[in-house]
Parts: C-alpha cells; sequence; structure tokens
C-alpha cells in the first residue's frame, strides 16, 4: 500500500507507513556507506539488482558511496574549532585564571605595530621530498570586512587586519604560481596560546589549487595568527599530520603552511 | 557499548582523536540517511548530489555537537537506542528541516518540552483530520520532528514507527507507564494539532481535482501514481 492508497487511514498510521517505506532500503545504503560492494554484502547486491531499474535507487547509490577521509577530516576539524570554541567561551566566563585572560584580550584590541611580513607575498620554494607531485609556490592576499567591501584600502597580501566586531567577515586567498598537479586539500588554523585550533571557516578549494578561507572574525577570538596549511590528501591521511605542519609552521615540496598575521584595528 | 559511550564522552571533551573516530564510526549512518532524505525529496534538483550530501552530513554533525553536544549528550543507551540508531535519527531530521526550509530548526528543550505540548495542545479540537496526500504528509512529518526534543524523538520513533509496547519502553527506559502512555498520547494529539493546522493554512482541493494536480506536481515514481 502507498501513501496516497491510505487516505483512510489515521495520520499517525499513515506516517508510520511512511517512514518504515522511506526506511527499507537504509541499511543496505549504510552498508554502500561503509564501502561494502555486492561481492561482499548481499545487502547491497540486491540494491545494485534494483538500481538497474529503478534511476532513484541508482542515485542513492551514488550519493552515499564513501565520502572517504578528507571529508571525515574536515568535519572532525570543524568539529573541534566548534568544541574548542565552546571551551574557551565557557573559560572566559568562568575566569579560571582571570589575569592571563585579561592580558590576552587586552593584547588583541591594541592596535598591534606592522608586521616584518606585512605587504609581502608569501612565497616557498619546494625543497624536494620523494615521491608524488608538488606543490607550486602560493601568494596570498588577506581581506577583513573593509576591504571584502571596497570600502578600505586594498587587501593587505600578508597581514589580515580585522576590524569590527565578531561578526565582520574575513577571507584569506591563496593562489598557486602554476596549476597545482594534484589535487589540493587545505586546513586553517587559528595560532594563539597553546595548541592550533581549527578555524571554524568555510574553505573552498578550486581545480587549480586556489583556496580561500572565509568565515567570521569571531572564528579567530584569540588568535594573532592564521596558518593555512595546504597538501595532498596522501600528505594528511590523518588530522594531526595537517596539525603537525600547523605546529611547526614549516613548508617542504609537498606540504605549504602559509603564515597569515592578524592584525586587530581600533575603530 | 561502553566503549561509544566513552568515546563519546572523550569527543565532547575535545579530544581530537575521539572525534575523528567518532566521526568515522558515524559517517556511513549520517551519510546514507542524508543521501535517502536528499534523494527522496529533490530529484532533479540540479545540484551535485555528493556534495550537497557533504554539506548536509557537515551540517549534522556540526547539529550533533552543537551547544556543547547538547543532542550528543541527551542519547543514553540504556533508553534501547544505539548511537548510530539515535544519530540516524537526528541526521533524518537535520536534513529534512534544512530541505524544507534552508536552514537548521533549533531544537525543543527537553525540559520545557512537555509542558510547552500541554499548554499547545491545550486548544486541541477533537476532529477528525485526514492528510490527503504525500507531500502533506512529508511536511506533516518535518513538522512533528522538528517539534520534538531528542528524547521525544526517540519515543516518537520506537511507539510509533517500531510499534514497541509501552512494556517494553518502560522496562529499558525507566520510565513509568503512565508517563509513556501520556507521551503516545501527546505525539497523536500533537499530529493532530500540526494537520489542523496545515488544512487551515492551505487552499482546500476537491479530492479528484488534488489527485490531478499531484501528477504534475510530485516527484512521486510512476509505481506510485494510482
Amino acid at each position: 500500500m502507498n501513501d496516497d492508497d491510505a487516505l483512510d487511514l489515521d495520520p499517525l498510521a499513515r506516517i508510520r507507513d511512511h517512514v518504515r517505506a522511506e526506511r527499507a532500503d537504509d541499511a543496505a545504503l549504510e552498508a554502500v556507506a561503509r564501502g561494502e560492494v555486492s561481492s561482499t554484502s548481499e545487502l547491497v547486491a540486491t540494491l545494485e539488482r534494483r538500481a538497474g531499474e529503478d534511476a532513484e535507487v541508482a542515485a542513492m547509490i551514488a550519493a552515499s558511496r564513501p565520502l572517504g577521509p578528507e571529508v571525515e577530516a574536515k568535519i572532525a576539524a570543524k568539529i573541534a574549532a566548534k568544541v574548542s570554541g565552546a571551551a574557551a567561551s565557557t573559560s572566559t566566563i568562568e575566569k579560571p585564571n582571570p589575569g592571563r585572560v585579561i592580558a590576552f584580550v587586552r593584547r588583541n584590541a591594541m592596535y598591534v605595530a606592522p608586521f616584518a611580513v606585512a605587504a609581502a607575498a608569501l612565497l616557498y620554494v619546494g625543497s624536494g621530498r620523494q615521491g608524488g607531485p608538488e606543490l607550486p609556490d602560493y601568494s596570498i592576499v588577506a581581506s577583513g570586512e573593509r576591504e571584502m567591501r571596497g570600502a578600505g584600502a586594498p587587501p593587505s597580501q600578508g597581514v589580515l587586519e580585522l576590524r569590527g566586531g565578531t561578526e565582520a567577515g574575513f577571507e584569506i586567498v591563496a593562489r598557486p604560481a602554476t596549476r597545482a598537479a594534484t589535487r589540493v586539500v587545505a586546513y586553517a588554523f587559528a595560532i594563539g596560546e597553546g595548541e592550533p585550533s581549527p578555524v571554524d571557516a568555510k574553505i573552498d578549494v578550486a581545480p587549480e589549487g586556489a583556496v580561500k578561507v572565509h568565515g567570521r572574525a569571531r572564528a579567530l577570538d584569540g588568535a594573532r595568527e592564521v596558518r593555512v596549511v595546504l597538501g595532498t590528501a596522501a600528505d594528511f591521511k590523518r588530522f594531526e599530520d595537517a596539525l603537525s605542519h600547523a605546529r611547526d609552521g614549516k613548508s617542504d615540496g609537498h606540504v605549504r603552511v602559509l603564515s597569515v598575521p592578524i592584525v586587530r584595528v581600533a575603530k | 557499548l561502553d566503549d561509544e559511550r566513552a568515546l563519546l564522552d572523550k569527543a565532547l571533551a575535545g579530544d581530537a582523536a575521539a572525534t575523528r573516530e567518532l566521526v568515522a564510526l558515524l559517517i556511513p549512518v549520517v551519510q546514507a540517511r542524508v543521501a535517502r532524505t536528499l534523494l527522496r525529496r529533490r530529484a532533479g534538483s540540479g545540484r551535485d548530489a555528493r556534495q550537497e550530501v557533504e554539506d548536509l552530513a557537515q551540517d549534522v554533525f556540526i547539529a550533533l555537537f552543537a551547544d556543547g553536544g547538547k543532542v550528543l549528550r541527551a542519547w543514553d543507551v540504556s533508553r534501547g537506542l544505539s548511537l548510530a540508531s539515535f544519530c540516524g535519527l537526528i541526521a533524518e531530521r537535520e536534513a529534512a528541516s534544512i530541505l524544507r526550509s534552508g536552514r537548521r530548526s533549533p531544537w525543543t528543550e527537553a525540559a520545557t518540552e512537555l509542558d510547552d505540548l500541554e499548554k499547545s495542545l491545550a486548544e486541541v479540537p477533537d476532529v477528525e483530520v485526514r492528510v490527503s496526500s504525500r507531500e502533506q504528509l512529508v511536511r506533516l512529518l518535518d513538522r512533528l520532528r522538528e517539534s520534538l526534543s531528542p528524547r521525544g524523538l526517540e519515543l516518537f520513533h520506537r511507539l510509533v514507527i517500531e510499534e514497541e509496547s509501552v512494556e517494553a519502553v518502560c522496562a529499558s527506559t525507566g520510565m513509568t507507564s503512565d508517563a509513556v502512555y501520556a507521551w503516545k498520547s501527546r505525539i497523536g494529539k500533537v499530529v493532530r494539532k500540526l494537520a489542523v493546522e496545515m488544512a487551515a493554512s492551505e487552499p482546500r482541493v476537491p479530492k479528484k481535482a488534488e489527485s490531478v494536480s499531484d501528477r504534475g506536481d510530485s516527484p512521486r515514481r510512476s509505481d506510485e501514481e494510482t
């Protein structure tokens, strides 16, 4: 019985039948998402046979194929940013160490002196590691809210100037000198006190290897620098691999660590 | 299951390795639910389905960990659902909500849920309600899921979808039979209230004409048309 045949059933019974019908393929789709294949899973084999006659089932199978470790790492990084953000805000409210917190806040509010690296394009020359294509050199353009709206000075090539409140936007664009020979994977970390923490921002990677990190200033609370870590999926088998590069701040032929100091400008 | 609890606690405390392990554990169920919800509702929307599944899966995980992991903290293995099944329910609810309205719907607070439900249900007319099309049914289901807390969603799944007995739910949750019967009754009332609201806000269409318009607008498969 389909939904429209069941007009005389009460709504709760129709909901039950509808949900059960919708969930009929869930176990098989989960098996697909776990990477199981028809040769080892009868569930998957049955579903794939139906896919030959039903385009919707074929589309569901395609959409359920494993997203891969890259996506898992990205999700884990976003979660980590959320959890660490929550922890940070909690510690500010609870003030377990008031002196230290206040000093850090004050430092953020000050007009920071120009960095030596300001306005300099960040260029790295590959030092050569065995195996796999090397990444090209990269340059960076960083923009705060005003520059993004075209209301202020041109975007800085090396420094991210943050103005306004926590909802002000920012954007960091890393462009390769030449098209990357391999698919680029990117992470962004906020460097403050303690361990680098993943930035809760959107990261877009273009096919030629350009990377855009964009989000809200609140994602950079307490940070003095953003490190954008670029490499290939093979370079980052685990999230720690990217974290380790962010911690060290060192580039090599395969992994680029692009450092973007943050300057907070008083209104 | 104890391992799952320990893993979850570590992830909620910010342990990066545990977070990755948890994502790897849950992503098949989250992805499968999101993919099914998306494809059943949005066939031929034009966007790359895998990219959309990835975005929705990310949204589900963010929802799970939002507000200090409030939703995940609501999971209790002793209530009878595995962590993966619980997260599957959440994934369905989040994906449907985002696809319907373009944004996540806030969760009802469990602590206020019963009071709010009682107040809002006081005026539900005792009339027979009908849901006259598949689209209405899907909207009703989405709104019902959005109106429940994670605990309410679990009880809805067990009592209504799985048709578990009140005794079985009492045994695994530790709730009294009066409390479980009350929940069952409330869920029925919520459905009726939502159906009445939807009927009031949507133009009445004669059944014959409606079935014609359904053919034009619905993404149903041809074998569902009668």
